[in-house]
């Protein structure tokens, strides 16, 4: 049944990710003041929001970790931990693309930026805690971290926010009205980065079990 | 509640007294701190940077730098011969450890920065200040530091029992003191360009990030300190 | 007024790996529970759970009926590390632990570090002590606090003739007043004292032999 749930999973997105493009490249209208290079603004924003949806799955996974003590929290914590920060390295990625004929910089301390920039170390962090070994210490300080960090996120961001609205800002975000088939295309991208944050999170969770049950293998064969 | 407050103070004394036994460990982190601050400050002038600008973050970028040293040491000490174990059996609260230690962390840090602003005034040569400019750093410094010894004797607690902590710890530390980075220099910097008005809020998120940091490693401290 | 511990199918599981399963056994004032068995059967983990340091996965640990954790405040942990401050003296680290349990004055302290012969160096930094004497000094520690309950975990380590006499009395000494278990892999080196074996294999408890002398 979950296999071929799985199966089923794989074909819808086998059809949603080329579907997706053309409706980003020939469906969407070319917005006329950035012109081409809006198109990005799809895939930024849904690789955003894959981010912060991975972390609030750490973050509820480390709570039920540290409730339950159960291996398939701290799994799917890690999973999520991971993708997450491949997706934030990809928003990292495609933000200056888009800021640099937008903006005409690369990188700006907009409130966004420093929020998600911080957020791609506290990924980082997280996995290079877990990465020394799978140890039930390191699971269970993992989690912790996987908590402490997430209340980080907001006190960082209203910082940012403030500190912008003290001082004056140099360049003001661009403003753009989303029109009827360019919101449509953010929806259908937001939907299929969805699916397939919850593939990836499904293949990687398996395969960390897999890795797991290996080494305990290995180590009831020495 | 007072036995409670007994044990924390005669922990915090115990933890000012092996710090104060190993002189050379405080001296080297005294020295570090220093140079980070004379090293920095030359730099920007060699940059051609107004450093008085720059002073704020010097300041913090040396606290933050030369906390890694001493933060360090907090649990490693408890981590050597196991007196850990010893201690929680005393202490009977893994809490009551965690606001010990975060105190004994606060005072070292703020025994620093007695050194490094003082170096630093000088360094960029601060023309006047007012009482209220006063009492804006102390508070500042203050603030930042309580935030930053919580986030640190955390971090510390969980690292020290980790083989690469003393990799682990800068890199886990460092994310989480954004909001202090942010907080600390702008109000180093309304200290010295005398302006106080903006600022209250500021304090007011410091003290928010200190509570939250506070409370919530006390609690989590049980998982941290077990096994 | 003898007090009762009680360990009841204790089990300890670490991730998928199991360290201890259903060990059980019952100890009151004047027991000397010895617990045998190679290393890594897990004997040090069900002693750092009858502290309180450890969580048990399932069952319970009680202490006169009653389920404890750390806060019971009436336990002597002495272990094969000194679990001492290096930096501090010999005095400061006794007065601190003794302090820590209420029950600290001049007198006492010097009473136990006279009894353990450590008075004269009362002013040395641990680090610079012998093993021996580091190990002294942990008796020490475990004694200030007149525990009830006494854990030891491989006690005699490091202790050189003298230092095994003074603890063999002690434990005699303290046999009366309290509840001891005792962790060794060598049973030969409790010549003479009446105690009881518990023996762990694999986690699992192979034997509970009756008292012997």
């Amino acid at each position: 049944m979950l296999e071929k749930l799985k199966r089923l999973h794989f074909w819808v997105l086998c059809f949603l990710m080329p579907a997706n493009l053309y409706l980003i490249f020939f469906y969407a209208p070319v917005e006329r003041t950035m012109g081409v290079v809006q198109k990005v603004f799809y895939v930024h924003v849904a690789c955003a929001w894959i981010g912060m949806l991975a972390f609030v799955v750490v973050f509820a996974a480390s709570i039920r970790y540290l409730l339950k003590g159960d291996e398939v929290s701290s799994r799917l914590a890690l999973a999520s931990a991971e993708i997450g920060t491949v997706f934030i390295s990809c928003v990292l990625l495609t933000g200056p693309l888009w800021a640099k004929p937008v903006w005409n910089t690369w990188w700006t301390w907009d409130p966004r930026l420093t929020t998600t920039v911080v957020m791609w170390f506290m990924y980082l962090a997280y996995i290079i805690l877990q990465s020394g070994g799978r140890s039930e210490n390191r699971r269970r300080y993992a989690a912790v971290y996987g908590i402490v960090a997430f209340i980080n996120v907001p006190l960082v961001f209203f910082s940012a926010r403030w500190w912008r609205s003290i001082h004056p800002v140099v360049i003001t975000a661009v403003e753009f009205g989303l029109s009827g088939p360019m919101k449509t295309t953010l929806f259908c991208t937001l939907a299929t980065f969805s699916l397939i944050y919850c593939y990836f999170l499904v293949l990687r969770y398996r395969s960390l079990t897999l890795a797991e049950q290996i080494n305990q293998l290995k180590g009831a064969g020495q | 509640m007072t036995e409670y407050g007994r044990k924390i103070w005669l922990l915090y004394l115990k933890d000012l007294r092996t710090e104060l036994s190993t002189q050379d460990n405080l001296l080297s982190t005294f020295v570090f701190g220093i140079m980070l601050v004379v090293i920095f400050s030359f730099a920007f002038q060699l940059a051609d940077v107004p450093v008085d600008r720059a002073l704020a973050a010097v300041l913090w970028i040396s606290v933050f730098f030369t906390s890694t040293l001493s933060l360090q040491r907090s649990f490693a000490i408890e981590q050597k011969n196991d007196a850990l174990s010893a201690l929680l059996l005393a202490v009977g609260d893994r809490g009551a450890v965690f606001l010990a230690k975060m105190l004994s962390n606060l005072t070292s840090l703020l025994l620093l920065e007695l050194i490094l602003v003082p170096l630093a005034w000088v360094l960029i040569n601060v023309q006047s200040a007012g009482p209220t400019q006063f009492g804006l750093l102390i508070g500042v410094l203050f603030l930042g530091s309580w935030g930053l010894a919580a986030v640190g004797t955390l971090i510390n607690g969980m690292t020290v029992q980790l083989a690469n902590a003393r990799l682990l710890f800068p890199i886990l530390l460092f994310p989480l003191l954004i909001p202090i980075l942010i907080g600390g220099v702008l109000c180093v910097s309304a200290a010295l360009n005398y302006s106080t008005g903006s600022v209250k809020g500021w304090l007011y998120l410091l003290l928010c990030f200190d509570l939250i940091y506070t409370v919530v490693p006390f609690v989590l401290f049980d998982l941290i300190l077990e096994g | 007024m003898g007090d009762i511990l009680a360990v009841e199918n204790v089990s300890k599981q670490i991730q998928e790996k199991i360290i201890l399963g259903n060990i059980s056994f019952t100890a009151v004032t004047g027991d000397l529970i010895a617990i045998t068995g190679p290393n890594g059967a897990g004997k040090t983990t069900l002693l750092r759970m009858i502290a309180g340091l450890m969580t048990v996965t399932a069952g319970r640990i009680l202490w006169n009926q009653e389920q404890y954790g750390l806060e019971h405040g009436r336990i002597g942990y002495l272990s094969h590390q000194p679990m001492l401050y290096d930096s501090l003296s010999v005095l400061e680290n006794l007065s601190f632990f003794a302090k820590l349990y209420n029950c600290y004055s001049p007198q006492s302290v010097q009473e136990i570090l006279t009894r353990v012969g450590l008075w004269l160096a009362r002013y040395e930094p641990a680090a610079v002590l012998s093993r021996g004497m580091q190990q002294r000094l942990a008796i020490a520690r475990t004694l200030v606090s007149t525990p009830r309950l006494i854990l030891y975990d491989e006690p005699f380590t490091g202790l050189d003739r003298e230092g095994r006499e003074l603890l063999l009395g002690l434990l005699a000494e303290n046999q009366p007043r309290t509840v001891q278990v005792l962790v060794t892999h060598d049973l030969t080196l409790l010549d003479g004292l009446k105690c009881r074996e518990i023996k762990i294999e694999g986690g699992k408890m192979v034997e509970e032999g009756v008292a012997s002398d």
